[in-house]
């Protein structure tokens, strides 16, 4: 899949994101990559708003710089963030029971 | 076998106790150590050379290794091509016709360097390579050819038309 | 005692000066305002001179709407002389969301620097243009990314001054007092004013192409001032420093940078002095003899 410079550059820092997060000790680790997700996710928006995707990418690599530093060992995951993360999960749940039980359907015709 | 399963764990484990060990003899440290002096804290002693943190959002641009030939020589080269050119040309417009040949080399070769690092300073300016990639390093390599082909015209045109001096002088009649 | 003695002392010299109010305004024209009715205009004083501010929104929270000029409008009587007057006038009054940096209100800390009628110059220096006819407008610093509204990221230019060591550097330093000549003092004179506002080097279209290496005006003039600094024992260091391509010599002497400086110096003269230093040797006299 061809991808275009603005993605391949949304896709360097969402790794970078996830080296990040990794780095961090285990325990914590879960709540830099909800962070992370959070971060990707928020504001909503579409292929077309290169500008706004340009100042989110470069908001975003400005605030991972701050969270590489070695000393930075914990992060506060906001209520928000939690309620949309716990939302995204419950959803890909559904999702996936959804399409076991069209495959047992199917295996059943 | 059973080792190489192990290890992975092993080294992790290491890792963990690395990091703890440090922390604690960190804490330790600053416990038994009761007044603290102004510039340690935690086991960190500051000096002249760590004084300034590094590796933070705050780190100053990278300097660019030094070059002359790139810096103050360029610049006065440029300058002294660009100074040179007009003595040439008047010269060039009151010369009587036996220094002909080597007035014409001399505003020649000063007139296609001056316009030469003009163009590269556009490139510099506007396509670097830097930003444009492709198309700024296409760029140069047109600068260079132009400028070959431009030596390759001035030099029939002195050899087997009337030359720059020549022309210079009917400029300065008509 | 003491008090009613005051009293009584002060109470003729008000007198007076109301007198001398009211012999102004009976002998001048009978609009102009007296300072009593200043707060309170009453009908029959000085007309509302209603000026409309167009002012660039652009709100970081909703990043896919595009970026406006809002209109505000503004009575100039009612409204200090200069533009910041205006604009705090605007955040008080009219909007409480219009964001921009101010500080000191009086040029010394470069904190409002922005684009106002197409020149970069800071808003507690720049007077409201009278005609209320024309609209003002007003737009952060050129080709520089933004935070939100009037300010500006200026994270990149205070990185580049960082580049440049813009303090003293001496392996040697005496004992006591660092002397200096007043001729090699006087070197420093039209540099070490500057405040840093980043009016100049947004206004230099090779700093607006090559922002990421060139160092623009402001900076590159900070780093003469500590060149040209007679106490300083790096010179040559700091020299090698701007000995490429980009730092120093993408600057085509626009002058901009000096038409523009709201404090009135002039970065330009002082990179051609730098230029003329690093290819001679030869060090400048006095930037202001």
């Amino acid at each position: 899949m061809a991808r275009s410079g603005l993605q391949k550059e949304v896709f360097r820092l969402y790794r970078q994101g996830v080296r990040n997060a990794m780095s961090k000790p285990r325990d914590v680790r879960n709540e830099f990559l909800v962070h992370l997700r959070y971060n990707f996710h928020h504001p909503p928006l579409t292929a077309r708003d290169y500008t706004a995707i340009e100042h989110q990418l470069r908001k975003f690599s400005r605030t991972l710089d701050m969270l590489e530093s070695p000393s930075v060992l914990r992060i506060h995951v906001s209520d928000d963030m939690r309620d949309w993360w716990s939302n995204e999960v419950a959803r890909a749940h559904a999702r996936a029971e959804k399409a076991a039980l069209k495959k047992e359907l199917g295996e059943g015709s | 076998m059973s080792f190489l399963r192990t290890a992975p764990a092993f080294r992790a484990g290491l890792g963990m106790r690395t990091i703890h060990t440090s922390r604690v003899a960190a804490v330790q440290a600053s416990k038994q150590v009761r007044a603290i002096a102004a510039d340690e804290t935690a086991g960190f002693k500051y000096t002249a050379e760590n004084a300034i943190l590094k590796g933070t959002v705050n780190d100053a641009v990278a300097v660019p290794t030094p070059n002359k030939a790139h810096g103050s020589y360029h610049w006065a080269f440029e300058r002294l091509v660009s100074a040179a050119i007009i003595p040439a040309t008047v010269a060039a417009a009151v010369a009587s016709p036996t220094a002909h040949p080597i007035m014409d080399g001399v505003l020649g070769v000063t007139i296609l360097i001056h316009s030469h690092i003009g163009f590269s300073a556009c490139i510099d300016d506007y396509v670097d390579e830097r930003k444009f990639g492709a198309l700024g390093t296409a760029c140069r390599w047109l600068l260079r050819v132009g400028t070959a082909g431009a030596l390759v015209g001035i030099y029939e045109f002195n050899t087997n038309d009337i030359g720059l001096t020549e022309l210079c002088e009917k400029v300065w009649k008509a | 005692m003491m008090r009613s003695t005051s009293a009584l002392r002060a109470l003729p010299r008000t007198a007076q000066l109301v007198n001398t109010a009211r012999a102004f305004s009976a002998s001048a024209s009978t609009s102009f305002a007296s300072p009593s009715d200043a707060p309170t205009p009453a009908a029959g004083s000085k007309p509302p001179a209603v000026k409309e501010f167009k002012i660039y929104r652009w709100n970081p929270d909703t990043p896919t709407e595009k970026p406006e000029l809002k209109s505000y409008k503004v009575d100039l009587n009612q409204c200090g002389p200069m533009m910041l007057d205006a604009l705090i006038k605007i955040k008080n009054e009219m909007d409480p969301t219009l964001t921009f940096r101010r500080s000191c209100r009086e040029g010394i800390c470069g904190s409002c620097a922005m684009n106002i009628d197409g020149v970069n110059t800071l808003a507690c220096l720049c007077r409201i243009e009278k005609d209320t006819a024309k609209t003002t407008k007003v737009y952060p610093l050129p080709h520089m990314y933004v935070v939100k509204d009037l300010v500006p990221d200026l994270t990149l230019f205070y990185k580049q001054y960082k580049s440049i060591e813009p303090y003293l550097k001496n392996d040697n330093p005496p004992e006591r007092e660092f002397y200096q000549s007043q001729e090699d003092r006087k070197k420093l004179d039209g540099m070490y004013e500057c405040i840093l506002c980043a009016c100049c080097s947004t206004s230099c279209p090779s700093y607006w192409w090559n922002q990421d290496q060139y160092l623009g005006p402001a900076v590159l003039m900070q780093a003469y001032r500590w060149i040209a600094d007679s106490r300083d024992g790096y010179t040559e260091d700091r020299k090698d420093r701007l000995q490429n391509n980009m730092s120093l010599y993408r600057c085509h002497t626009i002058m901009n940078c000096s038409r523009t400086c709201p404090k009135g110096l002039s970065p330009g003269r002082a990179i051609a002095e730098l230029k003329l230093e690093m290819a001679t040797g030869v060090k400048a006299k006095a930037m202001n003899p």
